[in-house]
């Protein structure tokens, strides 16, 4: 018997050598400086693509990573990247989700990441020097910071990184170098992850204030809401789109903090909103999907998913992607409010969806990465 | 589950072998009822309930889905798998559950077992309690799931998870909220100096002071933090196997800092209270001043007495002590001894009242076997005098006595799980159901012209919400009035002498205290009937006349106007006396009566049946994993081997399979012959649990009597245990075997077909102290014979003889006596082994052995070290007691004639290190006595001049 086994790890262990030797490496330098879609596709985190899915959708591939992913994937042209919970920093092919090659990053905690251009920004969520410059085109790490707890995502504008830390600390590093530019203490803790647009950062904190503060990290406006803002905020059409987990949604004039409209639905809010030219998309913990109108907030369909919201919506065309706990994504016409397609994965849906044209791809709880074609 | 295994582990090499003497004592679990379970499927739920209670189950099936739905919320998490719920409609039935092996005493409300995620929930007459519970474990259901989810996603695999104060305080919090009775307990914690700081709440771990200061740091989180950071404590678990490093990193502060500021924050809120409540030691006279002391009733004999149960010496008693002031503890008289013998099993020690008439009759429940049973004493003659149970009615609480002693009204909890007033008429011996409805009506007294009841009810408009006020019931028109109404809990009312005025217990002003109404004086034929709107105003002259910080119930009137109650103070329950409280009243302040404004005739309980798509049909066991481990098993008799163990289940855990598989082959040829398996199915389904088994053991072991030996056994057997109660029971077993065993030093080789019978009698009902027995008696009593029908190789008897009784000095301290012998007699009698800290100290593990033996023990227990922590860098680890131990051991092993005796004598200590771990430690001498008829000249002792000295772990005998 134990023999046997010994056979069996040997076997393994070569297998393992002999797939993640290469390094990690992106090639096409040129490529690397389009868009890759951090948290929500954009500074102003809005998860909107413009092409629309046909039905059904096709599996192209599922891959299993080595633990279960945080909520963000990020996608460029030809890859698909993620931080895993037990500290490792994969990246697969999208057209066939074979891996790219080995990340030097030896952490054992969970990690995140936001790119621009060459540069993949790597938050590491505890420990010393957490924040890492990583350099995508030479395969090594470039810079690294101590910042304490960083419970959101970094946030990549222009050539600066943003990022909150638990202690309410807001910070703006320059991101080839990792100098720090600005900083700004909170008046309270923060657990959530910031957006930008127009010279205006938005970030929610734990008492559930809503903080506008220019680029420069010098604050401009406060918004209370009635418990913790867990998600970012949402930044379109000069408004400011945030959930809280006081069961109520926010639109706040961007310019200067005032309600726009607030629409109560009795349960939290945990994850940010996509919103279209009409209508603003959320979903909650009391198993719904909420289509409210953009410009007064009056609910304008809504569809019961069976299961707590655990994910953003996707706005793709004329549909919206939605995973939820019972381990489905929902594809949802968008003007109607039903279901077009479900796909069952094997466990909780937890990475928000992503697409980037021909592809769909999100994750479930255990460790799967899956990877649809959209048309 | 663990010591199921080893128990039928060792049922069966014991059966086989030697019976091991730290099993074979022990209470029973007795299986009364048969309940016909059915399963009702709801849309997160499997709910296991019988037919007589599906009214409860409807009741529970709505809460248990309202619940899912909150918890989601709360936990932002959903459980994949559908959740088993088992219901029991009393807590007597769920006292005879198979789902976990232990016995569950009354202060277990339920609980959630985490290997088949089972939620265990029953109920006592009160829906608030049954549906609290039920969500407090639903609460562990949710903080399992998520906690595991988060700990696997992070590829975590020896992370100690949430620590135990924040699991239950959470279960607590998300339950209960805040309630009087946290309330109670903080109060009392934080104005006596006694709260335990977050760092240091591992000193308390696992007592309800540690469920309170949990549910109490929680609200603090909640309040000062925000309800979120709850969450985010749980979903920052994997951060740091310390959970104080989980706080520091999503609270932001330290520990200490934490500490200080919670504890600043409580001291704020509850220092001010004394300025205008008070400690009750300081205002009244107290009579009572150690341990829990509940439920006084007066009693005139030649002097004023009161009578009142109490668990002063670990036992729940009856006792009378005098009702005058006392500075220090008084004589205490014993009139009933409760907890060690199955007449009188349990009398619900804070759930029932007891009274006393003025005959000196003193009317109290008590559980006797599967009821409860009415009984009626004569306090002078300490007799009982009369004893009643009633066909459907299984737990009995606070029976009360018309004022001529005439009848006795009483709260009754039926099969069903409702539980109604009754009044029992002593003459006719005919039992009177008074209400018969969902509601919870609780704590009955006559009026003093016995026209009427006052009771508690939760049937108010405010009862949906789990309140209780009081009512009054006519017994001539059979009509309910209310006389109190509000989102309070009002409580156990208690008629004055004349008549004037009801006591009650309200928590109106926070935690619970006495409070008075006048009493309505309503003729026959005048009351009108509780659904007519001109009898809802509550009367006039609402009074606090107790304002303690922490707590007072139990009103009890003296017929001078005095009042006797019990209140908590520092920890501890007391009875207490108030001079003159009649005459106070009125010089209290009046409060505003209370007001019915918008009044629902009767409200509902919200039952089940929301998605309209619930199943109901009736189980069927199904079996499922429980436990499978390898391990390493090492017996004398078979030696050391590896091997893989498995037991399954059914979800009610009445038919359990255990298998045991491994192979001590040494070379390949022998595999096959060195296969070694067991099966046992035990069925549990019944009031006699049955063991049957099949078996093969071969290979080489080693003996001290037999030295290395060959043996190959295979066989079967069966074995019958029927518990005549909780503490005695017969147990008879047959095992059949062929045995082919050869002894490598002789060569000699012999083949037996062996056939044993054994039969015993078993009787416990020990108390326990931290490190083992310290009252009752234990006692093992086996007859057996083992023959060889085909060869007649072997045939002998076996008896045994295990008698242990503790003799109680002190509180704390016992005299322990042992007198063991073990004696097989005929041809190839097993030996027997003594030797150890087991039993003869001093002497080798197993050196002595004999087909016969005996022992005689003496052991004096006494406390040694009260409180003993040691501080280590990763927290502190905290031995609740430290005890002393004298001994005299004497005895041998033989097999012919019995001609010395061996002895030992010293000194103890044991230490208390976890909830199933005690470290012995002994030092002494040994001695001899050689010839054993000079045994009683203490001269003839040659005593060795080197002490010994012994590591063990293990209770004491
Ligand atoms: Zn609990």
């Amino acid at each position: 018997m134990r023999k046997r086994l010994t056979i069996c790890l040997i076997s393994i262990m070569i297998f393992t050598l002999a797939a993640g030797c290469g390094k990690f490496t992106l090639k096409h330098p040129a490529r690397l400086s389009l868009a890759w879609p951090q948290l929500g596709r954009s500074p102003h985190r809005n998860a909107v693509c413009s092409t629309p899915p046909r039905f059904p959708l096709s599996l192209i591939w599922e891959k299993r990573a080595s633990s279960a992913l945080g909520i963000t994937m990020l996608a460029g042209m030809n890859y698909v990247l993620f931080g895993t919970q037990d500290g490792k920093m994969e990246g697969l092919y999208l057209k066939d989700g074979d891996k790219i090659g080995k990340i030097n990053i030896r952490s054992k905690v969970e990690l995140t990441a936001a790119i621009a251009g060459e540069h993949m920004i790597v938050v590491k969520r505890l420990g010393e020097k957490n924040i890492i410059g990583y350099d995508l085109t030479k395969g090594k790490t470039a810079w690294e910071l101590s910042a304490g707890h960083v419970p959101g995502e970094p946030l990549i504008v222009e050539k600066r990184v943003y990022l909150a830390t638990a202690g309410g600390q807001l910070l703006c590093l320059d991101m080839t170098d990792g100098k720090k530019q600005y900083e700004y203490q909170l008046p309270s803790a923060c657990s959530t992850t910031p957006a930008f647009l127009d010279d205006r950062l938005i970030i929610g904190d734990d008492r559930g204030t809503i903080h506008a503060l220019t680029a420069h990290l010098e604050p401009v406006w406060q918004y209370p809401t009635n418990a913790a803002i867990r998600s970012p905020a949402v930044l379109a059409h000069g408004t400011v789109f945030q959930g809280s987990t006081d069961g109520t949604f926010y639109a706040l004039t961007m310019a200067d903090g005032a309600l726009r409209w607030k629409t109560d639905i009795g349960a939290k809010i945990y994850h940010p909103a996509a919103i279209s030219d009409s209508l603003v998309i959320f979903g909650a913990t009391n198993h719904m999907v909420y289509a409210v109108s953009r410009e007064r907030g009056s609910i304008q369909w809504r569809y019961d998913c069976g299961s707590v919201i655990a994910t953003a919506p996707l706005l793709c065309g004329d549909h919206v992607f939605i995973g939820a706990m019972n381990k489905k994504l929902y594809a949802i016409d968008a003007a109607q409010g039903d279901v077009t397609w479900e796909y069952t994965a094997k466990g909780r849906i937890r990475s928000y969806p992503i697409a980037v044209d021909p592809y769909l791809i999100f994750s479930s709880e255990d460790d799967y990465v899956y990877c649809f074609r959209l048309h | 589950m663990m010591k199921k295994t080893i128990l039928t582990l060792t049922i069966l090499l014991g059966l086989t072998s030697v019976l091991h003497s730290q099993y074979y004592f022990g209470r029973n679990k007795v299986i009364y009822n048969q309940f016909d379970w059915r399963i009702l499927q709801t849309d997160h739920f499997d709910i296991y309930y019988y037919p007589q209670m599906r009214e409860l189950a409807e009741i529970g099936a709505a809460y248990a889905e309202e619940s899912y739905l909150f918890l989601e919320n709360k936990f932002n998490h959903s459980i994949h798998d559908r959740i088993p719920l088992i219901f029991y409609a009393t807590h007597a039935h769920f006292q005879e559950t198979n789902t976990i092996s232990f016995l569950i005493p009354e202060g277990i409300g339920g609980f959630f077992e985490f290997l088949k995620g089972r939620v265990v929930v029953p109920a006592n007459g009160s829906i608030a309690d049954f549906k609290n519970v039920l969500r407090h474990e639903l609460v562990h259901v949710f903080t399992h799931s998520k906690v595991n989810r988060i700990l696997k996603n992070h590829r975590m695999t020896n992370h100690p998870g949430l620590p135990l104060w924040f699991v239950e305080g959470l279960a607590e919090f998300w339950s209960r909220g805040w309630d009087s009775e946290a309330e109670m307990f903080i109060r009392d914690a934080v104005i006596n100096g006694y709260l335990f700081p977050v760092e240091r709440i591992y000193e308390i771990s696992g007592s309800f002071l540690m469920y309170k200061e949990g549910q109490a740091v929680l609200r603090y989180i909640a309040a000062t933090y925000g309800d979120e950071k709850i969450l985010q404590l749980i979903e920052n678990v994997w951060m740091s196997a310390q959970f104080e490093q989980v706080m520091q990193i999503t609270l932001g502060v330290p520990l200490r800092e934490f500490d200080q500021s919670w504890i600043y924050t409580l001291k704020k809120q509850y220092y001010p209270l004394l300025a205008r409540e008070d400690a009750a030691a300081r205002v009244s006279d107290q009579i009572t001043r150690r341990g829990i002391n509940i439920k006084p009733a007066f009693y005139q004999a030649d002097s004023e007495c009161v009578v009142f149960i109490s668990n002063r010496s670990g036992y729940a008693n009856i006792y009378k002590t005098s009702a005058r002031k006392a500075q220090k503890e008084p004589e205490m008289e014993i009139l009933v001894k409760g907890e060690r013998s199955a007449e009188f099993e349990s009398f619900h020690l804070l759930n029932s009242a007891i009274d006393v008439n003025r005959q000196g009759e003193l009317v109290f429940v008590s559980k006797n076997g599967e009821k409860d049973v009415l009984y009626i004493m004569d306090v002078k003659e300490k007799r009982i005098l009369e004893k009643y149970e009633f066909a459907d009615l299984v737990s009995l609480f606070s029976p009360n006595w018309h004022p001529d002693g005439s009848k006795i009204a009483f709260s009754g909890l039926a099969f069903s799980g409702r539980s109604d007033l009754y009044v029992f008429d002593r003459l006719s011996k005919r039992l009177q159901p008074l209400l018969n409805d969902a509601f919870d009506d609780r704590d009955p007294v006559f009026s003093p012209d016995g026209s009427c009841l006052a009771f508690s009810s939760d049937r108010g408009p405010s009862g949906e919400h789990g309140f209780y006020n009081l009512f009054l019931y006519h017994l001539e028109d059979h009509k309910i009035r209310h006389i109190t109404n509000g989102m309070v809990q009002d409580l156990m009312p208690a008629w004055s002498p004349d008549g004037s005025h009801i006591a009650f217990v309200s928590d109106r002003s926070g935690t619970q205290n006495i409070w008075t109404l006048p009493a309505p004086s309503i003729q026959q034929g005048e009351m009108p009937d509780w659904s007519e709107s001109s009898a809802l105003q509550p009367p006039d002259g609402l009074k606090q006349i107790t304002s303690f910080v922490c707590g007072a119930y139990d009103p009890e009137w003296m017929p001078n106007g005095d009042l006797l109650f019990t209140v908590f103070e520092n920890f501890s329950f007391n009875i207490y006396r108030e001079p003159a409280a009649l005459t106070q009243i009125a010089a209290a302040t009046a409060h505003p009566p209370d007001t019915l404004a918008c009044y629902t005739p009767q409200w509902n309980f919200r039952k089940l049946l929301g998605s309209g798509d619930s199943r109901d049909f009736k189980y069927k066991p199904r079996f499922s994993l429980d436990i499978a481990q390898s391990q390493i098993t090492q017996d004398p008799i078979f030696g050391t081997s590896g091997g893989a163990q498995l037991v399954v289940s059914d979800m009610l855990g009445n038919y359990q399979y255990f298998f045991l598989l491994y192979n001590n082959a040494r070379t390949r040829d022998e595999f096959f012959s060195s296969f070694n398996f067991a099966v046992t199915r035990m069925d549990l389904s019944r009031r006699t649990n049955i063991a049957m088994g099949l078996y093969h053991f071969a290979g080489q072991y080693y003996s001290r009597y037999d030295h290395w030996f060959w043996e190959r056994r295979y066989g079967g057997y069966g074995a019958l245990s029927y518990p005549l109660s909780k503490f005695k029971r017969i147990e008879a077993s047959l095992n059949v075997r062929f045995s082919d065993k050869e002894w490598y030093a002789s060569g000699y080789r012999r083949k037996a077909l062996l056939v044993s019978n054994f039969v015993s009698y078993v009787k416990d009902n020990s108390l326990w102290g931290p490190t083992g027995p310290i009252d009752g008696t234990r006692l093992n009593i086996t007859l057996g014979n083992t023959l060889d029908i085909a060869h007649s190789n072997v045939n002998f008897v076996t008896a045994i003889l295990d008698y242990r009784r503790y003799f109680r000095l002190s509180n704390q301290s016992a005299h322990g006596i042992r007198v063991w012998t073990q004696v097989n007699h005929g041809k190839e009698s097993m030996p027997f082994f003594m030797g150890g800290s087991w039993d003869l100290r001093g002497y080798g593990f197993w050196r002595l052995w004999g087909t016969k033996l005996a022992l005689v023990s003496n052991e004096l227990r006494f406390p040694f070290i009260d409180r003993f922590i040691l501080n280590f860098p990763f927290g502190g680890l905290a031995f609740s007691a430290i005890r002393g131990a004298l001994f005299v051991d004497v005895g041998n092993a033989w097999d012919e004639e019995l001609k010395t005796l061996l002895g030992s004598t010293g000194f103890g200590v044991r230490l208390r290190l976890a909830q199933m771990l005690v470290l012995r430690f002994d030092v002494g001498r040994k001695f001899e006595v050689e010839d054993i008829h000079k045994f009683y000249q203490p001269r003839q002792y040659d005593f060795e001049s080197a002490w010994f000295t012994q590591f063990f772990f293990g209770w004491d005998f």
